[in-house]
């Protein structure tokens, strides 16, 4: 890639990983920080990268393992939930979407936006579920991008998000948002 | 609530705004990377200078006797040759270990850690971040082992710093930082890759590297520690906490093997622990401060903190 190609791809691209940024970091502050980060990065390896491929999936995969190396994700996350499968956490949690913070994510979610209502209930999901939503909300990634991104099969990923929309609809109903 | 309309809310609360000027790469940052490149080239000679000392004036307090390590004798000799080996300095989150010290983790820090829980088996996994940097002269490459456990390693293919490695094949360890395999993109090609590590070597000159998370992981099920970190009601009790942290790592020891450029070794061993340790402390905050939830820095808490055994 050359100093074009590569402007061309910040001003293509660069909206939709910045959003994917702050969605990921949780706030602007960060996301800024995490995307300029990753962009530094992609500018030094500028010389390695081809515009013909999914210089966007990478980048995105730069900002993972960059998010994963701050460890954000992982500030007092002293859950019980296991890593293994949704189905697993229900079995002996229960419901996902009933989740049991003293104060629950509706009743602090109705103190907020709209938005931020969304926003807090997708933070809530386990990364495997989030992290595809954010993919393919804010980085505008299609199945198969995301499934290159993570890693993980096509199939996988359009498991996992419809998972984490049923677990959001549910939510929102339950507040009587369009019922 | 049909499909559509979700996609829609979906769409607008993880789409936030951002202006054309936000997505351009700031180079001042850049320079102020840079900077910190070279504030750290600083400690490093001040690093230097005092392992320099320690050989030469033979207070190794700070050293452990190791597989491979040349005798005391043997480090004199070598400091006074040409290109000598030598002792080494251990940081851990740009702290220098040392004995009878400690270095806490900070939590939500850039060197955190996670545990995850299994109420039915009253097992606890964890997945701590390391960042250990090893500092001295005339030193190729440096070797990093654990007895127990795993270390969980990711980076992007083609900006690794491994130049060998020996992968864990024990049992499951129930929680790391991401899925262990290949990413790759459409044509095949591999991008990341996280795999379970027994051991790696890493070159002295090519040690760090920012898209690189290296933590460790284990589990242990020892009787009442899964109760104390994962208590039915409330929390828990800092001292109970620190004393389950401590059993959770018991026995778990990261061996730190220099390779000199005269072919001799030496190794230092890193143990992890649990401490009650006050939020300043912790490094959460300045003392006098209060937290934005309402927390005194000096609220105790357990943590995890590195140290050299």
């Amino acid at each position: 890639m050359d100093n074009f190609e590569f402007e061309q791809f910040v001003l293509e691209s660069g909206k939709e990983i910045l959003k994917f940024c702050i969605m990921t970091a949780g706030n602007e502050d960060r996301g800024n920080e995490l995307y300029q980060d990753t962009m530094l990065k992609l500018l030094e390896k500028k010389g390695k990268l081809d515009s013909r491929q999914n210089v966007k999936s990478y980048a995105l995969s730069v900002s993972i393992l960059l998010w994963r190396n701050k460890k954000k994700k992982y500030s007092v996350r002293k859950n019980k939930a296991p890593t293994s499968s949704l189905e697993a956490y229900e079995e002996e949690n229960g419901p996902l979407c009933q989740a049991d913070e003293a104060k629950t994510p509706e009743q602090q979610a109705l103190e907020r936006s709209n938005a931020e209502m969304v926003r807090g209930m997708v933070a809530a999901l386990p990364e495997k579920y989030r992290l595809p939503l954010y993919l393919a909300y804010s980085a505008d990634l299609k199945m198969e991008e995301i499934a290159s991104c993570l890693g993980i099969p096509a199939n996988t990923v359009k498991t996992r998000i419809r998972k984490a929309k049923r677990c959001i609809k549910e939510k929102l109903e339950a507040l009587g948002y369009d019922r | 609530m049909t499909d559509e309309r979700l996609d829609q809310i979906l769409k607008q609360a993880l789409s936030p705004e951002v202006s054309e000027a936000d997505v351009q790469i700031r180079e001042e940052r850049k320079e102020k990377h840079m900077g910190k490149i070279a504030r750290r080239g600083v400690a490093f000679a001040a690093c230097a200078a005092c392992a320099a000392f320690v050989a030469l004036g033979g207070a190794a307090g700070i050293y452990r006797d190791g597989a491979g390590r040349p005798s005391p004798a043997e480090q004199e000799s070598a400091a006074k040759t040409a290109d000598p080996g030598g002792p080494f300095v251990l940081t851990a989150c740009a702290a220098e270990l040392e004995k009878d010290s400690y270095v806490p983790i900070v939590i939500g820090g850039e060197h955190s850690w996670a545990l995850s829980g299994d109420e039915k088996s009253k097992t606890v996994s964890y997945v701590i971040g390391t960042d250990f940097h090893c500092e001295g002269e005339n030193i190729d490459s440096i070797t990093y082992s654990i007895n127990n456990g795993a270390f969980d390693f990711s980076e992007m293919a083609d900006d690794s710093i491994v130049v060998s490695e020996t992968a864990y094949d024990g049992p499951d360890l129930g929680i790391r930082s991401g899925s262990v395999g290949n990413v790759e993109n459409a044509d095949g090609e591999i991008l990341s890759t996280s795999r379970m590590l027994k051991e790696y070597t890493v070159k002295y000159d090519t040690q760090e590297n920012s898209t690189t998370f290296i933590g460790i992981c284990g589990k242990s099920a020892a009787e009442g520690m899964f109760d104390a970190i994962f208590p039915q009601s409330g929390d828990s009790d800092p001292e109970t906490e620190a004393a389950a942290f401590s059993k959770l790592l018991d026995g778990v020891e990261i061996t730190c093997t220099a390779h000199f450029t005269n072919g001799t070794s030496a190794s230092q061993v890193i143990a992890v622990s649990g401490k009650v340790l006050t939020l300043a402390e912790a490094g959460l905050c300045e003392e006098g401060e209060t937290l934005a939830d309402g927390k005194s820095w000096e609220t105790k808490q357990a943590s995890f903190v590195f140290g050299l055994k």
